[in-house]
């Protein structure tokens, strides 16, 4: 998961090139615009089998890869106990 | 001593010295803080070399150390230059060398890029990191001098220095046409006559907290962190990631107690649709002030129905005016009509001017023309440009003026109030920002396998337009969208660099003079040709 969402970040934000570490903060420098944000929830929906409510997608959930995998990982263990919701 | 804006932070620290000047996340700095390590930095900057009217680069993210960088500056008697923190290293280096920086206020987290920008050559003689205490900072960006957060902790104030009046404040670079971004050159006196206008206006006292959204590099900056130290009100400092996530944000201002909220429109319509505002007490926020491009009327009546009980402010400006026009909100506007840009303010006058250099007939669209205490000395180091756009121009009657000629279409109603009409030329906006297309094409053409290429602009409900290109390969190579999309981000910030690149394989239409016909390339796409 963790290398899956590395990889999509890099291709899809930073051209395919450059390094991000576990606990970089990804949202600081502006290259990931609100509407860029979007692309990579939807890519994490889907290719992780879980929906987000709105209320769950802050900047806590999401601001470095080892945040996103949490999430991810708590999501997950929610939904299998069958809680899953829909994103509005 | 002539007017200056450190005058305001000096005026505000001796009256409130224990209010807080400005949050971001826990951290809190009082006014009497921000005083002293402000004017602790300008005696470093002066030891270092900074004279009055020299000119000093920011490069640092948004945080307490911007605002103290900002001040620090200031007090040490010269201008300051943001840096887009996270931009290219190559545009960041045509900004130092068009500008002859010597000095950069940045931080730890910046380092890195910083011995890019040296490595590639540059005018930089010394640095100052606010927040690094590693000594091995100072061999690894040799030759520069650089000072480190004990150097400017342990320094003593600054003793006031005279860089009032006609003294240049800040400069900030925005796109150019040509490839190469152009300083728009402010003045103490011209900051202050806005920033004083929009204190009285929006009457922010000591009681006030105040959002500072926009990134230093962009002009809404100028109210945020002025008007606000002027009233002895709080700066909540909205960090770069936070505005990513309306839910985030909607808390923050909710918590924070924020009175009066400044952006553009694209992130307010975020708020509005995905930061469930219904269930935040914003109950403290009482005017929301809007800026930077036109706000869609429907989007605006989603927002004015979530928040009833506030107030709303379109604010129209160029940076080279700082802001010249304001529209106070009272009703929603009809779905389908425009929001006006208003009427002047700060003691500008505005005229509508046509083709042939006069004033238009009413109801007719002309240019708008500004005159006034708020506008711009120049482009710094471009005598050209700033004669393209800053002229003598004397209405009917008139006596000759020093007026900016904004490439704005306008038209006033009726009622006196100004109706905003587009664009002239090639000038677009997308999130607020301004973007030359020439520039967006000056960095297509930088990949070494494209023989033509065009940017355009397609509207778009929540950003203003998105840019898309289409880039037609040289005779034998071969191009792909990634690696083109990837040049144009070593050379342009990441909202001048278009959404989309299509390859195309055919020449690009031209208009009958030969000109690429960005028109026809818009329309092919809306009928969902190739």
């Amino acid at each position: 998961m963790r290398e899956q969402l590395r990889k999509y970040i890099i291709d899809t934000f930073m051209y395919g090139e450059g390094k991000i570490t576990d606990d970089q903060q990804l949202f600081e420098t502006g290259v990931i615009d609100s509407l860029s944000f979007m692309k990579l929830l939807d890519a994490v929906e889907k290719d992780f089998g879980v929906s987000l409510d709105m209320s769950e997608v802050t900047i806590d959930n999401f601001a470095s890869i080892d945040a996103m995998v949490a999430t991810i990982e708590a999501k997950r263990a929610e939904q299998g106990k069958g809680g899953g919701s829909k994103r509005a | 001593m002539t007017r200056s804006l450190p005058a305001l932070l000096r005026a505000s620290a001796e009256r409130h010295p224990g209010r807080v000047a400005v949050s971001c996340g826990q951290q809190r700095l009082e006014y009497a803080q921000l005083l002293g390590r402000a004017a602790s930095l300008a005696t470093v900057l002066a030891g270092q070399g900074v004279r009055a009217g020299d000119r000093v680069a920011i490069s640092i993210d948004k945080s307490v150390d911007v605002v103290v960088a900002v001040w620090g500056v200031l007090l040490a008697g010269a201008a300051y230059v943001p840096l887009d923190p996270g931009g290219p290293a190559e545009r960041a280096g045509r900004i130092l060398a068009d500008c002859g920086l010597k000095h950069i206020v940045t931080s730890a987290a910046r380092r890195g890029r910083l011995r890019e920008i040296v490595a590639a050559g540059s005018p930089l003689r010394a640095a100052v990191l606010l927040d690094c205490d590693e000594p091995q900072a100072r061999a690894e960006l040799a030759p520069l001098a650089v000072a480190l957060r004990g150097e400017v902790e342990s320094a003593a104030p600054a003793a006031p220095v005279d860089c009032g009046g006609p003294g240049l404040a800040y400069i900030l670079y925005t796109s150019g046409s040509t490839g190469q971004p152009k300083g728009v050159a402010i003045s103490h006196a011209a900051s202050l006559a806005f920033v004083e206008w929009a204190g009285d206006r929006f009457a922010l006292t000591a009681e006030d907290a105040v959002s500072w959204h926009a990134p230093l590099q962009f002009d809404l900056s100028v109210f945020d962190l002025f008007a606000s130290v002027r009233a002895g009100a709080r700066i909540g400092v909205v960090t770069t990631g936070m505005s990513v996530f309306p839910q985030s944000l909607a808390r923050w201002i909710e918590s924070e107690r924020i009175t009066t909220w400044y952006s553009v429109p694209s992130i307010l319509i975020q708020l509005a649709r995905h930061g469930d505002l219904q269930a935040r007490d914003l109950s403290a926020l009482r005017q929301v002030l809007f800026a930077g491009e036109p706000f869609p009327a429907p989007r605006l009546r989603e927002l004015m129905a979530l928040l009833p009980a506030v107030r709303f402010h379109n604010l129209y400006g160029p940076t080279e005016t700082n802001v010249c026009t304001w529209h106070a909100v009272v009703e929603p506007p009809a779905p389908d009509a425009s929001v006006p840009i208003g009427i002047p303010v700060a003691g500008d006058v505005v005229h509508l001017v046509g083709e042939d250099g006069r004033p238009v007939a009413a109801g007719q669209l002309g240019e708008v023309a500004v005159t006034g205490p708020t506008l711009m000395q120049g482009y710094w180091n471009d005598a050209a440009k700033t004669a393209g756009v800053l002229r003598a121009w004397a209405p009917p009657g008139g006596r000759p003026e020093t007026t900016y000629f904004t490439g704005d279409l306008g038209r006033w109603r009726a009622d006196g109030v100004l109706e905003y009409h587009g664009r002239r030329d090639g000038m677009v906006k997308t999130r607020g920002y301004r973007v030359e297309l020439g520039e967006v094409e000056a960095a297509l053409h930088g990949h070494p396998d494209v023989g033509e290429a065009v940017a355009y602009p397609v509207p778009h409900d929540e950003l203003g337009h998105r840019i898309l290109a289409v880039v037609v390969a040289r005779e034998g190579r071969t191009l792909d969208g990634a690696s083109v999309r990837r040049a144009c981000a070593e050379k342009l910030p990441a909202y001048m660099i278009p959404d989309e690149v299509e390859v195309a394989s055919e020449p690009l239409p031209r208009t009958p003079n030969g000109k690429v016909d960005r028109r026809a390339i818009a329309e092919r796409r809306a009928r969902g040709g190739a």
